[in-house]
């Protein structure tokens, strides 16, 4: 915490205690092993003489004392038996606990022994192995204990502060309750006389600054008031039922508020981290129920390692994360350390020095270990949440960052992204194609594409564009979603937007993304969830996403297939597979009491005539082909289908955009495509 | 939404290494404000000031600020065909910077043609550089190079703001002077420069909008 004392001001130990030559350097010695041997030693000899040493001493007699023991000519022992009276209770005292604080009592450090050789000396020869002996009474202690201590006691200590936290407590104002923070206008503690060679006058050093040794309890009353009408039951949650009978949800009052009001009620935060303490120290075993908490909510003290679970991040990371290379100086290093410093600078971690070295080890380690990707300025972004929620944990906060990537932005850090991106990017015209006409019409009119305002959104998946509250709130729901979900977290943020951008021209547009206005997120996630479900998968399919799938021969002829980028984006209407459409069609109406979907197929009517989609509407492509009669399909998903070849479906679908039909999408392949399903029939006998 | 009435407008780019200070000049001269700290720029990001002009004429500025890593380029490329002016952005006192300044230039050049754009060679952090002596880039070598390749160049400060309001001057000046001597025209289909709202009082055109150029996308 204080970098081996070399960080603070006051030393770290107490005066009496510590070694001569931390009192005797001018920079501070760093703290170490054989420091704390002496202090060992000390304490040693004071209860072997029976004394407690230098006690009416004041600070400066007590150090210059601990400094004079460098000139003794017997041990150090001797002379502190003789300086206090006590040489008879220190010619008494066994020849190998003399040695042994002499060896602790070193002057010199380099001939100090360290912890692990005082282990050998002699004076423990008689107590080897009195390990299990020693556990067995500790637990039994505890045991005793249970009965009468709360139960609360029990549970680990920073879920204890937490909570506590949550209940009111404040560790500032307690300490100020000590006097030992004590506020005063910064002008005050300025000096009034500056002298050339640094002396400064008129002002009394301040007390607070220096070391205390106080030790301030934090009150619990108020957290044991708050959890007191708790049965004890709710600190041993069941999380495997077996018997469908027991009513296993149980219903919190708070669990309907809103999620910031959730995330600071004690009460409801109590419930959560007792469950998801269980849960994750049952990963990955735990992983299902884990997932099924998570949509719930997730509770902050937790939120790393249940984005860790999320992301299905497992096995030994710490090892793997050790064994990179994280120091060696490659040639993007400049690029890293101009950017961390202005990366999510607000807050206090990553604003630290601490902060910046863990930064870029970790954005280091990644590049270093993947090698087919470079730096892209946006990845330090895209880091800074894992780095935040596992600071104390760098190969976690490595891992994660590393499951992310292919998960959500495969290929996105190749030297060459511009395919992935223009395919996405398109993708995402689609999509808003697809839900708002009127804007995707709009913003089509003034040119306004995403590439001016949505590159840095989907490349650090919007973690460039909000504060770290928000990306925690938006990524708790992005991590439960696939790879197309971010496409739907962008088009609810245009929606938020979308009254401002309806009247806007390209001028005020592109100065509004600029300068992003408040989002709210909680909105923006529920809203992204009816998107994504209302929505068929093939739409927001992408040849660039990492596909656990099998290779293109194997897959189904109905199901969508790469098209070039080209063609992508010549297109203004998102294409839909096949089988989606068989699936929306139900025509065992096994799912949906009317079929969600309306074909239009455009071919000719004598090839409409030879076999259709049942129910299908016949409009045959012309320039001005009446499209009104569609109107009564308002709401359904419009599948234009044409004869498979030819611009012909592209240009009709737009024409419905034009007009204000939502969910237009062309049917990929066109109709014949479903000739091998035996579902087309001859429309006359429909 | 009504915008500020004004004749022209003119898109302009800054371009150069990461780090030089784009984003902070443009901060200045849009808000007046200097940021130890900004963000970088991923992808692009817009500022907009209008300026007057020598004889009155009121200009409309569209300032694009790019990213400065290099493979941002290949994303930035399209941004570069619909500027009128480019802003070459080095800082004093880092010479990389200045080394890269004829790629940028190249770049530039190559995406923005057909048309001929406006150059101006712009040094940052002219502050830094004075106070604490740590100049890479002397004064006669940028003007030379720029003299050698007809550019304007400054040195600004982004903190004190010196020189910053010329920089963005000097290009709309000279973008307004080709204007006049009819070597620069308002095209359909290109965003460079487009006119404005009529002022009140004059004949009573139609807004002349670009019309949408075809999505070209990166």
């Amino acid at each position: 915490m204080t970098g081996g004392g070399t960080e603070v001001l006051f030393p770290i130990g107490h005066p009496k205690y510590t070694a001569p030559e931390v009192h005797l350097s001018s920079i501070f010695v760093k703290s170490g092993p054989k420091v704390d041997i002496w202090s060992l030693g000390f304490i040693v000899a004071e209860l072997a003489l029976g004394k407690k040493l230098w006690v009416d001493l004041k600070l400066s007699q007590c150090i210059r004392k601990v400094i004079s023991l460098l000139q003794c000519d017997g041990t150090v022992l001797e002379r502190l038996a003789r300086e206090h009276n006590c040489w008879e209770t220190y010619e008494q005292l066994p020849s190998d606990l003399k040695d042994f604080i002499a060896a602790c009592l070193n002057v010199s450090p380099k001939k100090r022994l360290m912890p692990k050789d005082l282990l050998n000396h002699v004076l423990f020869q008689s107590i080897q192995c009195p390990k299990e002996k020693f556990t067995a009474k500790v637990y039994n202690s505890v045991q005793n204990c249970k009965l009468q201590k709360p139960l609360l006691s029990e549970r680990k200590l920073q879920e204890i502060y937490y909570l506590w936290q949550l209940a009111g407590g404040d560790v500032q104002s307690e300490l100020k309750k000590q006097g030992l923070i004590r506020t005063k206008a910064p002008i005050l503690s300025l000096p009034t006389v500056v002298l050339l060679e640094g002396t400064l006058f008129g002002q009394v050093r301040d007390q607070t600054s220096m070391l205390d040794l106080r030790v301030v309890p934090l009150p619990l009353d108020n957290l044991y008031q708050r959890l007191a009408h708790l049965p004890a039951t709710s600190y041993y949650p069941l999380v495997e039922i077996k018997s469908d009978i027991i009513q296993t949800e149980q219903q919190l009052d708070a669990a309907t508020l809103p999620l910031i009001i959730r995330e600071r009620d004690t009460e409801y935060q109590f419930h959560r981290v007792v469950l998801y303490d269980r849960l994750l120290t049952g990963y990955p075993y735990k992983k299902a129920s884990i997932l099924k908490e998570a949509r719930k909510d997730v509770p902050p003290i937790f939120r790393g390692d249940i984005w860790a679970a999320l992301l299905e991040v497992a096995g030994n990371m710490e090892d793997l994360y050790i064994s990179i290379d994280k120091e060696t100086p490659t040639h993007m290093d400049r690029q890293i350390e101009v950017d961390i410093p202005r990366c999510h600078q607000y807050d206090e971690l990553l604003s630290s020095c601490e902060g910046h070295k863990k930064f870029k080890r970790v954005l280091k380690a990644w590049v270093v270990s993947h090698p087919q990707y470079v730096y892209w300025q946006g990845l330090d972004s895209l880091c800074a949440p894992f780095l935040f929620l596992n600071f104390n944990k760098e190969y976690q906060a490595y891992a994660c960052f590393s499951a992310f990537i292919p998960k959500y932005l495969h290929n996105f850090f190749l030297k060459d992204n511009s395919a992935i991106i223009q395919e996405y990017l398109a993708k995402f015209s689609h999509l808003i194609v697809f839900h708002d006409p009127a804007l995707a019409n709009h913003l089509a009119s003034i040119n306004f594409i995403p590439e001016l305002f949505a590159i840095p959104w989907f490349l650090t998946m919007f973690s460039h564009v909000f504060p770290l509250h928000k990306i925690f709130h938006l990524w708790d729901k992005l991590l439960l979603g696939d790879a197309s979900f971010p496409l739907y977290i962008g088009l609810s943020v245009l929606e938020q937007l979308r009254d401002t951008l309806l009247e806007s021209g390209f001028n005020e547009c592109i100065l509004l993304f600029s300068d992003l206005p408040e989002i709210d997120i909680e909105r923006c996630v529920t809203n992204s969830i009816e998107l994504y479900c209302s929505t068929p998968r093939s739409v927001t399919y992408r040849q660039h996403e990492l596909s656990l799938a099998t290779s293109d021969s194997e897959r189904s002829q109905l199901e969508i297939s790469p098209i070039t980028v080209a063609e992508l984006q010549s297109e203004f209407c998102p294409r839909i597979s096949a089988a989606d459409v068989l699936d929306l069609l139900d025509m065992n109406h096994a799912k949906f009491s009317r079929p969600k979907v309306v074909v239009v197929d455009i071919r000719p009517p004598d090839e409409f005539h030879r076999g259709a989609v049942p129910g299908s509407v016949n409009i045959p492509y012309s320039e001005d082909a009446q499209i009104s009669c569609l109107t009564r399909h308002k709401g359904k998903i419009m599948v234009v289908a044409g004869s498979g070849r030819g611009p012909h479906a592209c240009e009709f679908s737009r024409r419905l955009v034009g007009e204000g039909f939502s969910r237009v999408c062309t049917l990929h392949k066109g109709v014949q495509v479903l000739r091998s399903t035996n579902i087309l029939v001859v429309p006359n006998a429909m | 939404m009504v915008e500020p009435i004004f004749d022209y407008q003119f898109r302009l780019i800054l371009i150069g290494d990461s780090t030089v200070g784009k984003s902070s000049l443009l901060k200045y001269f849009t808000d007046g404000k200097f940021a130890e700290l900004s963000d970088p720029t991923v992808g692009v990001d817009f500022f907009a000031r209008l300026i007057e002009v020598k004889d009155g004429c009121r200009i409309k500025l569209q300032l694009w600020d790019t990213a400065g890593q290099e493979r941002f380029r290949s994303i930035t490329k399209s941004y570069y065909r619909n500027s009128v002016g480019a802003l070459l952005v080095y800082d004093i006192c880092n010479r990389a910077s200045f080394e890269h300044i004829p790629l940028w230039m190249m770049e530039a050049k190559r995406h923005i043609e057909p048309h001929r754009p406006v150059f101006a060679l712009v040094g940052c952090k002219l502050d830094l550089a004075n106070s604490s002596n740590r100049r890479e880039v002397s004064l006669e070598e940028a003007r030379a190079f720029a003299e050698q390749n007809g550019l304007h160049h400054v040195e600004t400060s982004a903190k004190s703001g010196v020189n910053v309001e010329d920089a963005f001057r000097l290009v709309t000046q000279e973008v307004y002077g080709r204007i006049q001597t009819g070597e620069y025209k308002v095209e359909d289909g290109w965003d460079g420069i487009k006119t404005g709202f009529q002022r009140p009082g004059g004949l009573d055109f139609n807004l002349i909008e670009a019309e949408p150029a075809k999505s070209t996308c990166c």
